[in-house]
């Protein structure tokens, strides 16, 4: 084992040839150790086993992330911080790579950041447990350094800031012990569109102004990455009416959990999944294909496996909170083959259902941590620009969704409501489910030890708002557009819109943003699930879109938006007990009007 | 995406059906009665004070901070004295002050915004409805 390792990297080094490292990280390695647990790590290394569940996936639908493994580049040097529900940094399979930092929040003291749920301690593991120590699984990025915060059970904004990069004395961030990447598995979904105002919301502008620091300036200006679950509202949401929690879900064709096979929410409605500086990662199954829950959109930058439910298909293999009493395995739990204390887990410290696009976030905050460490010369913004360079078209015949409705002269029309895989006009593809595509670890890692300069400096355009005062027409493919040319020639990473538009029933709209090139870039889904009471529509409401990664800015630009419903299909509200509510079941009674909205982009010259 | 155990009430004249074996949140009437309409003039009425402060669903709850955005320097200390606040931390031109001793915290906000020097002072806040992925 050790031989082949040094026969590999003696290879690369003798070549020192670009293309026999692709030679060589196209093959297929084992994932080497004595991890028990790493050969059910579908995610690390697909080949179809089950992950102690009912079924297997398909193989070849994992990080792709042996070559790397077998070279030695797992995470050296690079701290990946957990702001979550806390982190068991005990655990044997984490304590090895636990550095100072970590903060309790629930006593307000430096030290434990005490896990009482454990999702952050499976977090945790997927991004950082040891290898090579003959117990459980590893993480990604086995080298990485881990520390962790318990924030999400005491949210307020000087946590916030503690664990998002603004260290207690002020200090910058510059040891190897500062996190560079930050997981944020965590989120919630808005019944209604944001209003985006600094003014009335200070903290999003003391947020926004933190992550561009630290994304930009932080370990000597070259930066670190926040990595941002998606979400996971694809069938259904949870929200807060009048102090009660409702579950939210689409009731299409008399049937629910019906939305037309379209998501019924979208990741582009959260300020944190529109903020440029957060890196939104979708889920896939062990198939490959997105799963049941994932919140997509065209914010999404990558997909990345999280798996199922662990028990008819797999889920993730990692950390649980240590013991047979806490945590997801404990005596007595069936619903995985791993649980209940297995000869591989006598101790039950591994779980075997961790899932959600809170596993997806951390495989690829684990991911980055790699690709950093193959070369932790190159900034944040060029490590996931080779993230980008190198991921995979996963699902590839995905064709999308076409939705059909009846316009208002009693026609079907069809509608092309989420592409499938599309090429823009630089050469990416993108799909709303997997953004620009799986994330593609060796490829990177090859990418990142053959490069030697970082993207040239972010640039950030002004806000170029266009009014437009134009009415929606209702139930109709044609839609309504609006243009605006840009003079600005900056090679894209991202676009922001910024939208006034109201609209008596939101959820009836597809709003498209379409490049001078022709790329077209679903910005909002139809039929995504937003209540419309209280709301009448988009006001100041942010986007954003990766879709036009890497074209020019300049030229026209078209904002497209699609009523796709005049019918009476509704929006339901059940509050987990006997009641159950129809909303949405009413057209709007008058067109709906696109105010102004203004667009700016991320890129560089 | 871990799923809390959650109770469920059943009708016994209701049929109920298992969307998805593996998630208890989504187990979902098959066949139910809509027992209200909320869209209409209903809803507006019924809902307004609700929709006022509706957060678009999420859940708020104070957190005991203020958020303080300055322009230029500002000698808190002596205003914190006398207040019985301490800043808990800050960044570039904000400031986040927490309150001792249970102080009238909206009072405190008032006198801070007669402040040349503070661009904006609010109450802060947290969303509870963010959670675990």
């Amino acid at each position: 084992m050790a031989f082949k390792k040094t026969l590999i990297a003696s290879a690369i080094v003798l070549t020192g040839s670009l293309s026999s490292i692709v030679s060589v990280h196209a093959q297929e390695f084992p994932i080497y150790g004595d991890d028990p647990l790493v050969d059910q790590q579908w995610h690390l290394k697909n080949t179809g086993q089950t992950a102690f569940s009912k079924s297997g996936g398909i193989a070849g639908n994992d990080l792709d992330i042996d070559f790397a493994h077998a070279m030695g580049i797992k995470g050296r040097g690079i701290t990946v911080s957990v702001i979550d529900t806390g982190l068991e940094i005990d655990h044997p399979d984490l304590s090895p790579n636990v550095v100072a930092g970590s903060i309790n929040f629930l006593e307000g003291e430096i030290g434990y950041p005490v896990d009482n749920h454990g999702h952050g301690t499976a977090v945790g593991g997927l991004i950082a447990a040891e290898d090579n120590n003959r117990i459980g699984g590893r993480g990604v990025a086995p080298d990485a350094n881990l520390i962790g915060f318990n924030y999400l059970f005491a949210q307020d904004d000087t946590n916030w800031l503690l664990s998002h990069g603004v260290s207690a004395d002020w200090r910058a961030l510059d040891r190897f012990t500062d996190p560079r990447v930050f997981n944020q598995s965590y989120g919630w979904t808005p019944n209604s569109p944001l209003v985006h105002d600094y003014a009335a919301d200070p903290s999003l502008e003391m947020n926004d102004t933190v992550m561009r620091d630290v994304s930009l300036n932080s370990h000597w200006g070259r930066g670190a990455t926040y990595v941002k679950s998606a979400g996971n509202s694809f069938q259904r949401y949870n929200t807060n009416l009048f102090g009660t929690r409702y579950q939210v879900l689409p009731r299409e064709n008399d049937r629910y959990y019906d939305n037309n096979g379209l998501p019924f929410h979208n990741a582009n409605v959260t300020h944190t999944n529109t903020n440029f500086w957060n890196l939104v990662i979708s889920a896939t199954d062990a198939n490959g294909k997105v799963t049941s829950y994932s919140s997509v959109g065209s914010n999404v930058f990558f997909a990345a496996p999280a798996g199922e439910f662990g028990s008819d298909s797999p889920a993730m293999v990692t950390t649980d909170l240590s013991g047979c009493d806490k945590g997801s395995n404990v005596i007595g739990s069936t619903s995985n083959g791993l649980h209940g204390g297995n000869e591989l887990d006598p101790n039950c410290n591994y779980q075997g259902t961790m899932n959600g696009t809170s596993s997806s976030a951390p495989n690829t905050a684990g991911a980055i941590a790699v690709v950093m460490s193959a070369n932790p010369g190159l900034s944040a913004r060029t490590v996931r620009h080779l993230l980008v360079e190198s991921a995979r078209k996963t699902d590839p015949d995905n064709s999308g969704v076409d939705l059909s409705f009846e316009n208002t002269d009693g026609e079907m029309e069809t509608y092309n409501a989420i592409p499938g895989w599309q090429t823009n006009a630089a050469g990416y593809h993108f799909h709303q489910y997997y953004g620009l595509g799986a994330v593609n670890v060796d490829g990177a890692v090859q990418k990142a030890l053959f490069t030697s300069a970082s993207l040239p400096e972010l640039q950030i355009t002004d806000w170029q708002k266009i009014t437009a005062n134009v009415a929606v027409p209702d139930a109709s493919v044609v839609g309504v557009e609006t243009k605006t040319t840009t003079r600005e020639d900056v090679t894209i990473e991202a676009v922001q819109v910024k939208l006034n538009l109201d609209h008596q029933r939101i959820r009836d709209l597809s709003i498209e943003l379409i490049s001078p090139a022709g790329t077209r870039s679903i910005l909002m889904s139809a039929r995504t699930g937003f209540l419309s009471i209280g709301a009448t529509g988009y006001k100041d409401s942010i986007l954003m879109s990766t879709h036009f990664y890497g074209e020019s800015s300049k030229g026209e630009w078209t904002l497209k938006i699609v009523d796709t419903d005049k019918g009476d299909s509704a929006t339901i509200l059940w509050d987990y007990g006997t009641n159950i509510y129809r909303v949405n079941s009413n057209n709007n009674l008058e067109l709906g009007m696109v105010k102004d909205w203004s667009i700016r982009f991320y890129g560089h010259k | 995406m871990k799923y809390l155990p959650l109770a469920i009430a059943l009708l016994s004249t209701t049929a109920f059906a298992q969307q998805n074996t593996n998630n208890v949140n989504s187990t979902a009437p098959a066949d139910i009665e809509i027992n209200k309409t909320l869209s209409g003039d209903d809803v507006k009425e019924a809902n307004a004070d609700f929709l006022l402060n509706a957060d678009h669903g999420a859940l708020i709850k104070t957190t005991g901070e203020i958020l303080v955005k300055l322009e230029g320097n500002v000698d808190f200390d002596s205003f914190n004295e006398k207040h019985h606040l301490t800043i808990t931390q800050a960044y570039g031109a904000f400031y986040i002050l927490k309150s001792e001793n249970g102080t009238d915290l909206n009072q405190v906000i008032e006198e801070l915004q007669l402040m040349p020097q503070v661009l904006s002072a609010t109450l802060a806040t947290a969303n509870m409805s963010i959670e675990a992925n």
